[in-house]
């Protein structure tokens, strides 16, 4: 890099073929083109000094992982969440400090916040009253595993108030002998609710299971007006 | 599509999944980026604090939104360069006329050349100003912050062809300006002489 002229272009020169294109078909723009590309060219910005310190405190925030929980006509909902978008939601919990410990048990090190961000609290609360029939939250996929997410992704287009079996997502995977493994993968699922595992039951109509309780799941499928076998 | 071009944009695809998966892809993608968000940003306002803080600001939401965007055969940076322009927006909105200008600005185009030259530039700055909002925007965005023309026709979310036919008729209308300046100029001399 040249000293006295900009280093924060990190471009080598604009788009010659736009400009000929504009040019050739219009011979009479070309001083004024030329005068452009010259005052572009000699434009000078300075060089900008904070971007080591904007990259730092970006990249420790996209990792850094915020705790809290809110109550609902369900319980307390217990959500951890980064700059990517949720990482957890936690099933109710009797009371706020069941939720927190619950989740800080996992994420140690996260930051323990007053409240959500006003968008996950207001999706949520409204599916619970039943306002709502499905989610546009970011979530934050990157430490799911690609087998766990296909599942999980799956089970996100079953939609609002009807179930699938567990065979059904295995195929829908194209892993139709692996309806366990689906299972497993649902069992594990670190955002339910939003990603809707409770809406996978079993073939022959029963609930099969669910990591927040048989009861839960039967009251967020009532809650949806799913038709149960009971 | 040249074979370059290709190879472009797969590598482009392949750092935005990095840049989905995590940290250190992200990290990649800022140092690929930032400094042409700056010098967007530093044109536009004219003040590297600033510029700054509204390129740190890009890049805040471009990590809030990275894990929705979906590879769309489009370049990045005209993604980055949309949001960019909304925070550039948002700053004179809430400045409403009390902006702050590095004394770069205006002296950017000084030096060795003749006194002529930085007079057809001031006169070039002073009508790119009395041109429409978009006119000036599309010649910025061609001669100042060198996009290409795919780059442009992705920002301003058009085809390429209307691209070109955009620019091409900002310049006429700037230079149809410079035309009538130049005219009120002489004549001003002309009586001035009179």
């Amino acid at each position: 890099m040249k000293s006295g002229k900009s280093t924060a272009q990190s471009r080598l020169g604009m788009d010659k073929e736009l400009i000929e294109r504009v040019v050739k078909n219009d011979a009479a723009l070309a001083s004024l083109v030329g005068t452009l590309s010259q005052m572009g060219r000699r434009a000078r910005v300075p060089m900008p000094e904070q971007r080591a310190a904007i990259r730092a405190r970006l990249l420790q925030s996209s990792a850094e992982t915020n705790l809290t929980a809110f109550e609902t006509r369900i319980g307390w909902i217990g959500l951890a969440w980064n700059a990517r978008g949720i990482v957890t939601l936690l099933l109710p919990r009797p009371t706020r400090a069941h939720a927190l410990r619950d989740l800080q048990r996992e994420y140690p090190d996260a930051i323990v916040r007053e409240r959500a961000p006003a968008e996950m609290v207001r999706e949520l609360e409204e599916y619970v009253e039943g306002q709502r029939r499905s989610f546009d939250l970011p979530l934050d996929w990157s430490s799911i595993k690609p087998f766990q997410r296909a599942v999980l992704q799956a089970a996100s287009t079953i939609p609002f108030g009807e179930t699938r079996s567990y065979g059904w997502i295995a195929r829908q995977i194209g892993k139709p002998r692996a309806a366990r493994a689906v299972g497993r993968a649902l069992g594990a699922n670190p955002i339910p609710i939003i990603l809707p595992c409770h809406r996978v039951i079993n073939s022959n109509g029963e609930l099969g299971g669910y990591g927040g309780g048989l009861p839960l799941k039967v009251k967020l499928l009532r809650l949806e007006g799913a038709a149960l076998n009971l | 599509m040249s074979v370059a071009t290709d190879r472009g944009r797969r590598g482009e695809r392949a750092l935005l999944e990095r840049a989905q998966k995590g940290a250190a892809g992200f990290g990649e993608l800022f140092d690929a980026y930032y400094d042409r968000i700056y010098a967007y940003a530093y044109r536009r306002v004219g003040a590297r604090v600033v510029a700054e803080d509204i390129a740190a600001s890009v890049f805040e939401d471009a990590l809030r939104g990275i894990p929705r965007v979906r590879w769309q055969g489009k370049p990045i940076i005209a993604w980055l360069y949309r949001i960019a322009a909304r925070r550039v927006a948002d700053y004179y909105r809430a400045a409403r006329g009390d902006v702050v200008l590095d004394d770069d600005v205006r002296a950017a185009d000084d030096g060795l050349e003749g006194i002529e030259v930085a007079e057809d530039y001031a006169a070039v700055r002073r009508a790119l100003e009395t041109l429409g909002a978009s006119d000036r925007e599309i010649i910025r965005l061609a001669f100042f912050d060198e996009l290409s023309g795919a780059e442009i026709a992705a920002v301003l979310h058009c085809t390429l062809n209307n691209a070109y036919v955009r620019l091409h008729r900002a310049l006429k209308r700037l230079k149809a300006t410079l035309e009538h300046e130049e005219r009120q100029v002489h004549r001003a001399v002309e009586v001035g002489h009179g």
